[in-house]
């Protein structure tokens, strides 16, 4: 692929309302596959699509796990909102990611160093 | 070149309405549409109102004002746009975020 | 310029595909090109040739048709995505020993590479969330 952009995904919504978030990761890794510069930047309900799930009983798809593969098609900029992490009482270490945690002043600049981005 | 915002989502969904704001750089522009428009009126509340008394450039998608009947609800300060204004802030702004 | 335009929203569950078919038409007065217009996630309804339209409204399925003739702008919309909600045609309803087939003439079922195609070389990139 000859053409390179610097995409960046915002994941907001909550891993089992609908399958958007799901979707969307799907989106995410195919971006990967084109050999895009892709970064990931969770946030508000988002953050949750980086706790550990399981959602067999359920009978639907577990979207942590799908970000779990994130790294196969090397996909590394993966951002956590700070101050989404705090409002729910996470911390980073029970994410089942290694992410950055971004301080909400610097997601502006995050947007801006990117030429598209795909808020979810 | 600065980020145009575009948000359609009232203050009843405040988280949506604030991240957006936060997300907001200095020279950004923020275009509200659909439910959005609600946010350009004095009963909301809205951290929006805020961000323009701050000296935000933020437009409002006159089809949804009309459409809603807001037309003498809405505060001063914000900039309708039609469609094709829409397109002229596309142009004039890169990236582009959509938040819903 | 070149414009990509996502479709997340279903007609009658929120306003993004009005939304979405009034922006493409301004693009496209303007003088500017609209590459593909890709549906996701419940996004993929707009597809359906079986939504009857209250005689008072937007047919938003025949507008969108209407559009794509008239400007030759691409129609796609996620396969994985529609299959999952009932959107299917012909090939994937023999496929999937389906009775009937409902996607429209003018749409076309494709595979996220596609998005991913238009949305890198596009010029801007714009999504109509729900």
């Amino acid at each position: 692929m000859s053409i390179s952009r610097q995409i960046l995904y915002i994941q907001r919504k909550s891993p089992l309302a609908g399958s958007e978030a799901f979707e969307s990761v799907e989106g995410i890794l195919m971006a990967g596959v084109f050999d895009q510069s892709v970064s990931v930047l969770f946030m508000d309900e988002g953050v949750y699509q980086l706790s550990e799930m399981d959602t067999q009983s359920l009978g639907l798809r577990n979207v942590n796990k799908l970000c779990a593969s994130l790294g196969l098609y090397e996909i590394n900029k993966l951002y956590v909102s700070k101050e989404s992490l705090e409002q729910r009482g996470l911390s980073l270490q029970q994410l089942s990611l290694q992410v950055i945690a971004l301080p909400t002043n610097e997601i502006s600049g995050l947007i801006s160093q990117h030429d598209i981005v795909i808020s979810s | 070149m600065s980020t145009l915002h575009i948000l359609n989502k009232s203050n009843s969904d405040a988280t949506t309405v604030q991240s957006c704001c936060n997300a907001m750089g200095k020279g950004d522009a923020l275009l509200l549409i659909e439910d959005g428009v609600y946010n350009a009126t004095g009963s909301q509340n809205s951290s929006i109102v805020e961000k323009l008394a701050s000296g935000a450039n933020i437009y409002i998608r006159v089809q949804d004002i009309k459409a809603r009947g807001l037309e003498t609800q809405i505060l001063s300060g914000f900039t309708p746009v039609d469609d094709s204004g829409w397109v002229d802030l596309c142009v004039a702004h890169q990236p582009i975020v959509s938040w819903y | 310029m070149k414009f990509a335009l996502a479709v997340y929203g279903a007609p009658y569950s929120s306003q993004a595909p009005h939304t979405a078919y009034n922006f493409a038409c301004s693009v496209l007065q303007a003088g500017h090109s609209i590459s593909r217009i890709f549906f996701y996630h419940a996004g993929v309804l707009n597809a359906s040739s079986l939504a009857v339209t209250p005689q008072d409204e937007l047919d938003i399925t025949e507008q969108w048709s209407k559009l794509s003739r008239n400007h030759d702008v691409e129609l796609a919309v996620c396969i994985a995505a529609a299959l999952k909600r009932g959107i299917v045609n012909k090939e994937e309803a023999t496929r999937y020993e389906l009775g009937q087939f409902n996607l429209h003439p003018a749409f076309e079922l494709v595979g996220l590479g596609q998005w991913v195609d238009a949305m890198i070389s596009a010029d801007r990139v714009v999504v109509f969330g729900k």
